[in-house]
């Protein structure tokens, strides 16, 4: 820029067109003063009141505008033209010091005019003049740099207004790139998670499948064992009623087998007693000699006789004591059997409950197995509408991740660049 | 026929002998001896008996000391149970009830049979009258002097 | 000798009936001044069995004074023909107090001398 560079020359040569103009005041002077040395010349004066009038024209050309024709030494002749001169030259005068004034007016405006090129400050226009040929001028410059202070301190208000938006613009962007950025891993990560969920509700379908299919088998080995259950208890009754019966024959049995003790006791008495009789008969055959032989040959059959009635009858007692043990071990069997029999019944029946609970309880798990394939085929459908949805989802965000990058250099560029016109607005010095 | 069923018996004289068992013993009494057999009843124990007075039973209202042989013949100790005989034994003037657990019966024994006891043998063998030989050494019978056996009891008794 | 004739003349004789231990016995009752609680220091009989108790003791008349038989129970007088009434046949040998039998049926109870089981015992 070529403000950046301010140069010397100018401010030289309007140094050196403010000495043109003295000079040429200064010729002015000299060919006022050739015009009333004519004037004189025709009026004839004398010497001393000449000389007076020289000496100050001598000093005035000289440059003492103050200097003036004393009056006392020009006679009365020489007064009007004393007079006349000293107008010439009040006029003179007051011209000269007006035109110092304008030049340092000119000077001051030439100063500021200066420190704003070369500095930036608009802050030191503060020049004035009386000079009405100067002063439009002047005025015109001061409402140029009225109106550039105007508009410095606008822009240096607005860069820093758009430093700080574009600031608040860079953070939002960086946050935005940053969210999105996690947006895109979680949602990866819920891809991800749903694709396992998918699997994981396959694996459960499936499962769900084997174990409806378990308790179907189960369910038909639990009705064969229902039926198996009930077949039990019926042979269970069947037992026992047989039991009862058996028990009965066995109580008959053993009653009878009394009665049959009870007349072998009998018989037994009746041939210890035959024994007896037979030995007491033969003691009185002995002692009635020769002629009790016979009677004592009849009473040793007899005895004979009673000795096999009682091995007869120990035989007998044998095995009515055999028959007492087994019908004893008989009884106790069919007690044994009863009661085996009785909790039988009674575990078949605990058991065909059971049984029953089984069933109601495998088929309800059949149901529910059922409900959970279907439930999770569902969700297997669903998962996979998510996961489609989810990769749409990511795709968005891949690109609105590539658009806040871009939005985030841009930003950051239009930081730097409010920041470089904030930088150079400061330059200007408004007020 | 008969003069010779007579010389027979007078050429073959024969014994008869009430058999029994007490105990492991096998023993004969001469019949002439026992007047019958009983069933061992109700016993009543006396005090201060030799040992082999069992007591003393009521038959046919008499009194009838108890003997177990065993105990004479110091070979045990007699047991009476429901099927144990009691045959009554006679001496002279002295009757005794004698324990036998099986009556085996009356016994004919050819005198000739009948060997005399061993000799060197316990002091039973003082009351015996001799052995008859049976079909095994299980069979042998020894035969008792009862006169002799009663006697003695009643002796040791008394002598108390 | 007048016993000797009653006896054959069909008698009674007084009985009383005692138990030692297991075993019942008889006495001639005239033998008996009274019954009364026993005594520490009363006859026993071991022979006859070791009484149960012996809360009784059957008094009577020695020579050398009173005696006590201590017994378990003493059932009852009865009168007993003397036909049913046995002397101890001498081959049993028994204790002098031991005198007879008196015979029920199948049934021998044995008949005690009181006097006798005071001189078997010494005297009271």
């Amino acid at each position: 820029m070529s403000l950046d560079t301010p140069d010397n020359k100018p401010t030289s040569k309007a140094r050196a067109a403010r000495k043109a103009p003295a000079s040429k005041a200064a010729g002015a002077a000299s060919k006022a003063g050739a015009a009333s040395k004519a004037g004189a010349a025709n009026t004839a004066m004398l010497p001393a009141q000449y000389k007076a009038f020289t000496d100050t024209l001598l000093t005035v050309l000289s440059g003492n505008l103050q200097a003036r024709v004393p009056k006392e030494l020009v006679g009365e002749q020489g007064a009007e033209m004393a007079h006349l001169l000293n107008q010439v030259l009040d006029n003179l005068a007051a011209s000269e010091h007006r035109k110092q004034v304008s030049a340092q007016e000119i000077d001051q405006a030439l100063d500021s005019l200066i420190g704003l090129v070369r500095e930036g400050d608009l802050s030191r226009w503060n020049t004035t003049t009386e000079d009405p040929q100067l002063g439009p001028l002047l005025e015109g410059f001061g409402k140029v740099i009225e109106t550039l202070r105007t508009f410095v301190r606008e822009i240096n208000e607005a860069a820093l207004r758009l430093s700080s938006s574009a600031n608040q613009v860079l953070a939002a962007s960086t946050q935005h790139e940053t969210s999105s950025t996690e947006q895109a891993a979680a949602i990866h990560e819920t891809t991800a998670t749903m694709e396992e969920l998918k699997h994981a509700s396959a694996q459960i379908a499936e499962n769900a499948g084997s174990v409806a299919r378990v308790a179907e088998e189960t369910l038909g080995a639990a009705r064969a064992g229902r039926g198996a259950i009930g077949e039990f208890i019926q042979a269970m009754q069947q037992i026992r009623s047989d039991g009862v019966a058996v028990a009965d024959s066995i109580a008959k049995l053993s009653k009878r087998v009394e009665r049959i003790g009870t007349v072998v006791e009998v018989i037994d008495e009746i041939a210890d007693r035959s024994d007896l009789l037979a030995l007491n008969a033969a003691l009185e055959g002995s002692r009635a000699g020769e002629a009790g032989k016979g009677f004592s040959i009849v009473a040793a059959e007899m005895r004979r006789l009673a000795e096999n009635v009682l091995d007869s009858t120990k035989e007998i007692k044998n095995l009515i004591t055999e028959i007492r043990e087994a019908t004893a071990a008989a009884a106790g069997a069919a007690e044994a059997s009863k009661s085996a029999t009785e909790s039988g019944e009674k575990l078949g029946a605990v058991a065909a409950q059971a049984v029953e609970g089984i069933l109601a309880g495998v088929q309800e798990t059949s149901d529910a197995a059922r409900v959970i394939n279907l439930a999770t085929q569902q969700q297997r459908t669903a998962t996979e509408q998510v996961v489609a949805s989810m990769a749409e989802i990511e795709d968005v965000t891949r690109q609105t991740t590539q658009a806040s990058k871009q939005a985030t250099g841009a930003a950051a560029e239009l930081t730097q660049l409010a920041g470089r016109l904030a930088e150079l607005i400061k330059r200007f010095k408004a007020d | 026929m008969a003069p010779d069923r007579a010389v027979a018996v007078q050429a073959r004289p024969e014994q008869e002998f009430f058999c029994f068992r007490v105990g492991d013993l096998r023993l004969g009494v001469p019949s002439e001896n026992v007047l019958e057999v009983l069933r061992a009843g109700l016993l009543t124990p006396l005090p201060r008996t030799p040992s082999f007075i069992m007591g003393v039973t009521g038959h046919r209202g008499e009194v009838l000391p108890v003997v177990d042989l065993l105990r004479f013949l110091s070979k045990g100790e007699a047991r009476i149970g429901p099927r144990t005989r009691l045959f009554v034994g006679i001496s002279g003037s002295y009757v005794a009830g004698v324990v036998a657990d099986t009556v085996l019966g009356l016994r004919r024994i050819p005198v000739a049979e009948i060997l005399p006891p061993p000799l060197g043998g316990d002091a039973s063998a003082e009351h015996l009258l001799g052995v008859v030989q049976g079909h095994g050494a299980q069979d042998s019978i020894n035969l008792l002097n009862f006169s002799k056996l009663l006697q003695t009891a009643r002796q040791r008794a008394v002598a108390r | 000798m007048n016993d000797e004739h009653s006896h054959e003349s069909g008698g009674e004789v007084d009985i009383l009936f005692f138990d030692i231990g297991v075993s019942t016995f008889g006495t001639d009752a005239s033998q008996v001044l009274r019954i009364d609680r026993s005594l520490p220091e009363d006859i026993t009989l071991p022979e006859l069995g070791l009484p149960h108790r012996g809360h009784r003791a059957l008094v009577f008349d020695t020579p050398e004074g009173e005696g006590h038989l201590k017994v378990d129970a003493v059932h009852a007088v009865r009168s007993i023909p003397l036909s049913a009434l046995r002397r101890m046949p001498p081959t049993a040998g028994a204790a002098p107090y031991a005198v007879g039998v008196c015979l029920e049926e199948d049934r021998a109870v044995l008949l005690i001398d009181l006097v006798e089981t005071a001189r078997t015992q010494g005297r009271h």
